[in-house]
């Protein structure tokens, strides 16, 4: 029962930024490989408020998202709005460049090593039972369930999402029918790295440091996560996220923490040969194969 | 593999920049039949590896190492690429990072090869043997370019449908330059591995397979020529500006960035080539007399 709270701790941080992944692909059938760097900044962004600024972690919060936002702003700009449209591969490599361009600066500001976080939440540990919770696993469990479900009411009930749903499914039809497609895949970018950036602040808060190599190794994971929950799919990647969390932490558990990360990118593969639009994959992402 | 370059004068230079032409070149015939590859630093380090061990462990020679490598080439391409063919586009890129990352976790565990600390004792590579192959593979790409291969890879790659409605046969084809990648890159692996001395797990992550995106992104996708030059010029513009050295991979990025805004076919493009090869007249690559044998099975006899 630990083992399942764990899990559905770091499953719920895989889902957030695996979700992003997946709005931008969703919309632009296009990977992002910036994103786990996006992701990774979002620690830093916290890093800087908490310890330079010394302000409460709510504004670290807003920080995070907000500056993560700008990122993800710039990045649509510099990668993907300035690109001919008929260069497929050629958005998806710029995002690889911009990646670089942030992870270095970033080592640049503040070294390679990872650097620890200051005491910002007052840790209590609750005990039920047999299970042990610190306030810090609350937080983050409570921080993922509502950005998640504000995610689900943007998408399902506002003109936003009925937007963003309607240019995912054809971008031209949604143009003709007066959709600003423009303005609605900036605001994929822009949402999809807040959620980044605020998955980034919680991954902090939970190893208690900024790690500027995470966007390869947890933002990896992410996008394995992305394709198993179903390309372009926000639930998938919500259940995706969740399954993968669970799987690691019980590998780790009950195996061998060696082969924790094995797991996921075996059942990455097995899903991409058997069943390529993912557990939750509609008919929408079969077509685009 | 990128850490030591500025350490190190000249000599390691010229033997990195002609590793990285030969990766351009392994990850250029995959994307050159529409297949994106971003684990080719797997087959890089099952080459290495190998050759390590038939060199180290086994005290061979390295013309045995080669031999090995190429073996190991065409099972791990092979492996990789016959399931890979169900998969395309992103999903391959995505199965290939798997394929990389479960490959990275094998090699940190398992001691024959010393896990994470490594495996070292590799030498034998010189200038002259890493151009020798450098070369081979570059009249190979000559003939290739004007070979029913090569014409039927350009088909697949335009269109795969029409392709296989002409007759030809798309898996048959992707397989084969999907192999012959594999091999490319092993062979990067025994070169890199036997100047380096040492190879440890962490030098084939995904940073690796990446770099010859770049290269092949930065000079173009269309032809070998614009995968050699970006691979020549990314290798030589931070030895060249050694302020830059420091920010030698900001410079990457944005250099990709701006590319793939302003020119996203690349420098080289193929109009590029063909204006050049009008421009000296009687030298277009069709003039090539010497033959070489398709196969990749050449860079073995090579060494010395």
């Amino acid at each position: 029962m630990q083992q399942v709270i764990n899990g559905l701790m770091l499953g719920s941080m895989y889902s957030l930024v695996a979700i992003g992944y997946t709005l931008v692909f969703g919309l632009l059938n296009l990977l992002n490989f910036a994103h786990g760097d996006v992701f990774m900044f979002g620690g830093f962004i916290a890093l800087f408020v908490l310890l330079s600024l010394k302000l409460p972690i709510l504004v670290a919060f807003i920080g995070a998202m907000v500056g993560c936002g700008i990122l993800g702003f710039i990045l649509e700009l510099v990668c993907f709005r300035t690109v001919k449209k008929e260069y497929h591969l050629a958005p998806a490599l710029g995002t690889l460049g911009f990646s670089l361009v942030v992870i270095e600066l970033t080592t640049k500001v503040w070294g390679t090593e990872p650097v620890s976080l200051p005491p910002s939440v007052e840790v209590i540990n609750f005990q039920i039972g047999d299970l042990l919770i610190s306030s810090v696993q609350i937080l983050i469990l409570a921080v993922a369930i509502v950005l998640m479900a504000a995610l689900e009411f943007l998408i399902l009930k506002t003109r936003l999402g009925r937007a963003m749903r309607a240019v995912a499914e054809d971008p031209t039809v949604a143009k003709l029918l007066g959709v600003n497609a423009v303005r609605t895949i900036v605001a994929a970018f822009v949402i999809s790295s807040a959620l980044a950036g605020a998955a980034g602040i919680l991954l902090a808060l939970r190893l208690g440091l900024a790690n500027p190599h995470v966007g390869f190794t947890y933002g990896m994971k992410a996008l394995a996560v992305m394709a198993i929950g179903g390309l372009g799919n926000v639930r998938g990647a919500m259940l995706g996220g969740l399954i993968i969390g669970m799987a690691e932490v019980l590998t780790v558990a009950y195996g061998s923490a060696t082969y924790s990360d094995v797991v996921v990118w075996t059942g990455l593969i097995a899903i991409l040969l058997f069943k390529p639009s993912g557990l939750l994959g509609t008919k929408l992402q079969e077509e685009r194969r | 593999m990128e850490a030591l370059q500025g350490l190190v004068p000249e000599k390691s230079v010229l033997i990195f920049m002609g590793v990285n032409i030969i990766m351009a070149w392994g990850f250029w015939i995959m994307i050159a039949t529409g297949q994106l590859s971003l684990g080719n630093s797997a087959f890089m380090a099952m080459g290495a590896y190998t050759a390590g061990v038939i060199t180290v462990k086994l005290k061979l020679p390295l013309p045995v190492g080669f031999l090995g490598a190429i073996l190991i080439g065409v099972v791990t391409g092979a492996i990789v690429g016959w399931p890979a063919l169900r998969i395309r586009g992103i999903y391959l890129a995505m199965a290939t990072i798997g394929v990389e990352e479960v490959l990275q976790i094998f090699f940190k565990n398992f001691e024959y090869t010393g896990a994470n600390v490594g495996l070292n004792g590799m030498r034998g590579t010189t200038v002259e043997l890493t151009y020798g192959v450098v070369f081979i593979f570059f009249l190979f790409f000559l003939r290739l370019s004007n070979s029913r291969l090569g014409h039927a890879m350009e088909a697949v790659r335009s269109d795969e449908v029409a392709a296989s409605a002409m007759g030809l046969n798309p898996t048959y084809i992707k397989m084969v330059a999907f192999t012959i990648g594999a091999v490319m890159s092993s062979i990067a692996g025994v070169l890199y591995s036997h100047f380096m001395f040492f190879i440890a797990p962490e030098h084939f992550g995904i940073m690796t397979s990446i770099y010859p995106v770049f290269f092949v992104a930065f000079g173009s996708v269309q032809n070998f020529w614009g995968a050699a030059f970006g691979a020549i010029i990314l290798t030589l513009l931070p030895e060249y500006i050694r302020f830059m050295a420091e920010w030698r991979i900001v410079l990457y990025g944005v250099l990709i960035v701006l590319v793939m805004a302003v020119r996203p076919q690349g420098i080289i493009s193929s109009s590029v080539v063909s204006r050049i090869s009008r421009f000296f007249g009687g030298l277009a690559p069709s003039r090539q007399p010497q033959p070489v044998a398709a196969g990749p099975g050449e860079p073995g006899q090579n060494s010395s």
